[in-house]
């Protein structure tokens, strides 16, 4: 049963000095079922914090989400978290493609508040990317904590809700957590920091739980760290996760489905074991031979440096050329000007229409000509 | 034979720190020994890795060989001349041949700067050449990271990551170094222009015949860029020696322990938390353990062996030791 659905979603801003739209997120659908954790990895550009944040109706700039669904489901509720976008956003389109918007901005500021007001955060927490950063430096780890337990749990008492962080502190693993408890944002290191983040979700009992690049920036000690942490939560406690993150090691670890994101859309989607097992690597050592992925993941996935590559001094695969930029996108084929396995059958097709996700396996979907049926 | 081309001894870098208004006035304040005494030599067209976590003085290894900041002790040996103890006018023509690739480019290219300006900037310094010397050498420069042309009009917030990256190793190409000083220029880069960014590093090294030293906590990448590789823990080297040895048979538990927490081996391996050794891995002073080994509290090995006398007494401190054909290790019970 899924939790969350995500259907068509787009967010675009609007470059003045460019005076065309960055199409961010340009028509993606996601599912996630309960307990499972999906993993959506990318280039940096490609859409994947834009995304969360479209989730939790955090896009402040213009015009911002303006269509999709997302289908959010609580309690055996279902719910639309955008539900009545039609009414506040005016889509002109052209072949397709949206040419321009008119969005009443600050009347669907106030509908996705009142909308959001009791998911956000309670039914849907986060995990940012900065740890540091998305503290507040003048409240003690502990007040924030209880602050989660008191605003988004049935704990209203204060004492209790001290009691309820020290436990969530604890799960996370953090030595003598009486102690850090009045310990100010500045006062811990980038990992514990991290470690607080992740209490301070879990303390709100979330359905789901939204971790933006988690392990980026930390060194590879703590990182391993963080993802033992995460990946003991999850079997624990069952959480259902969306993972954004561009190392594919760690997508690796804790997924158990992929999407991988490219210039705003989903090229592929499915099973992490399909997508990108650790056997995949081993048996075929050649990009070539990955074919039933998309060149796109199969470039990714050789870009990677692993062990091969230092013991038999092989050079990396780059891909060549530049992450798709999100305001010029192309007719075709998103991924058509850096791909290396275009085929004269195919080119025209990739050059001028763009391709929808095929169904290629066991709900495994690539958008790609090359697996059109 | 390729020749020693730089040569670090018994370097150390001390900042103090004052606390409050009293220790000021009274001249007194903590010392953080961001680089603890250590050697090193550099051989031409070789790289050499620095590894280690954040705060362990990497960084600041690279600087002080640059003279950006002065060392507090030690010499810094450059093509068989000291220029730990020159004045600033005789280094001046040495700064040349040394350059280095800044960490976080958008705080090194200035903002207000057209590309072009930045790479004739970088032309200029050392000496004023023609108009038509610089429009040459700008488009070799460009030939050389693999830029467009059609870049030399922007301003730096408008290329990607990977392309400042490569404006920042043509400036610092653009003089024509002997030695790179590359710090960490791979981190906050997506995978495939990772991966552009390191070819282009070997490309250039076979191409100009470079010495890098190679800053970075990227385990993979040092690895792979890197004919030798020093690990520093807390501002000192705590195992040196070949690459892939120090990859493929580490004898320090610290390296022993960096090296198992790389995501990727963990995921392959069976037993996914082997580099669990409890305690607490976030937190640590920067000020050095007040005796012996820097390691020992978070050493497994220490714990192992009923924490043995010798690494906590302050008169033993383990120095590097060559154990197996220049393959360095300070440390009481090497693995």
């Amino acid at each position: 049963m899924s939790i969350l659905k995500i259907e068509d979603l787009h967010t675009y801003f609007y470059s003045k000095s460019k005076q065309a739209f960055i199409r961010s997120v340009d028509g993606v659908s996601l599912q996630i079922a309960a307990g499972e954790t999906l993993g959506i990895v990318g280039e940096s550009g490609s859409g994947k914090s834009i995304t969360a944040l479209s989730i939790m109706g955090l896009i402040g700039a213009e015009p911002g989400v303006i269509a999709g669904k997302i289908g959010f489901k609580t309690n055996g509720i279902q719910k639309n978290l955008l539900q009545d976008i039609n009414e506040y956003v005016k889509l002109s389109k052209q072949d397709h493609r949206i040419m321009a918007v008119k969005k009443k901005a600050k009347e669907w500021h106030r509908h996705t508040d009142r909308v959001m007001k009791k998911i956000r955060g309670k039914e849907i927490a986060m995990i940012f990317q900065d740890p540091k950063a998305s503290m507040n430096p003048f409240i003690t780890i502990g007040r924030q904590i209880s602050e989660a337990v008191r605003l988004n749990t049935p704990i209203k008492n204060r004492r209790e809700a001290k009691e309820k962080a020290l436990y969530w502190l604890e799960q996370v693993k953090i030595d003598s957590a009486r102690l850090r408890f009045n310990n100010y944002p500045y006062g811990l290191s980038g990992g514990m920091c991290q470690r607080a983040m992740i209490a301070m979700a879990l303390a709100s009992e979330p359905a789901l739980l939204i971790a933006d690049e988690p392990t980026t920036g930390l060194d590879a000690t703590i990182q391993s760290k963080i993802v033992d942490l995460m990946a003991e939560l999850k079997s624990v406690l069952g959480i259902t996760m969306m993972l954004i993150s561009h190392d594919i090691d760690v997508i690796k670890r804790l997924c158990d489905r992929v999407a991988v994101m490219y210039g705003g859309t989903v090229l592929e989607y499915g099973s992490a074991r399909d997508i990108l097992s650790a056997d995949v690597e081993t048996k075929f050592e050649d990009q070539i031979n990955r074919e039933f992925l998309h060149p796109y993941t199969s470039a990714l996935l050789a870009s990677v440096p692993s062990e091969d590559h230092v013991k038999g001094n092989k050079p990396l695969q780059a891909i060549e050329g530049d992450v798709l930029d999100t305001i010029n996108i192309p007719r075709g084929c998103r991924f058509y000007r850096r791909c290396n396995r275009v085929n004269a059958a195919i080119e025209d097709k990739c050059q001028t229409v763009e391709p929808q996700l095929f169904q290629t396996g066991n709900q495994h979907q690539i958008r790609c000509w090359l697996y059109a049926a | 034979m390729s020749q020693t081309i730089l040569e670090v001894v018994n370097l150390k870098k001390h900042f103090s720190q004052r606390k409050g208004l009293l220790s000021s006035i009274q001249g007194r304040g903590d010392v953080i020994t961001a680089v603890d005494d250590i050697s090193f030599y550099l051989k031409e067209n070789e790289t050499m890795g620095l590894v280690g976590e954040s705060g362990c003085g990497k960084t600041t290894v690279g600087k002080t060989i640059l003279r950006l900041i002065p060392p507090t002790a030690g010499e810094i040996i450059y093509d068989g001349k000291v220029i730990s103890k020159m004045s600033a006018r005789q280094f001046q023509p040495m700064r040349r041949e040394m350059q280095m690739i800044f960490q976080d480019l958008d705080a090194a290219l200035n903002p207000k700067m057209r590309i072009r300006t930045i790479l004739q900037e970088a032309i200029n310094v050392h000496g004023k050449k023609s108009t038509k010397e610089v429009k040459l050498r700008t488009q070799d420069l460009l030939e050389k990271v693999n830029l467009k042309e059609s870049k030399l009009s922007n301003f730096p917030h408008e290329l990607s990551g990977g392309e400042k990256r490569r404006v920042g190793i043509a400036r610092a190409l653009a003089v024509n170094p002997r030695i790179l000083i590359a710090d960490e220029p791979t981190s906050a880069l997506d995978v495939s222009i990772q991966a552009q960014v390191v070819n282009l590093f070997k490309d250039l090294q076979a191409q100009l015949k470079l010495s890098y030293i190679f800053i970075s906590h990227d385990l993979r990448i040092v690895e792979l860029v890197s004919h030798k590789v020093a690990v520093m823990y807390l501002g000192k080297i705590v195992e040196m020696g070949l690459a892939q040895r120090i990859a493929s048979n580490p004898r320090h538990p610290y390296t022993q322990i960096l090296w198992s927490s790389l995501v990727e081996k963990q995921s392959l391996e069976a037993n996914a938390t082997s580099a669990d050794l409890g305690g607490d891995w976030g937190v640590y002073d920067f000020e050095r353990p007040e005796t012996g080994c820097r390691f020992a509290p978070r050493c497994p090995v220490f714990i192992d062996r009923d924490r043995p006398k010798i690494c906590t007494d302050p008169t033993t401190e383990p120095t590097l030791i060559d154990i197996d054909n220049a393959h360095k290790v300070a440390c009481h019970y090497p693995l």
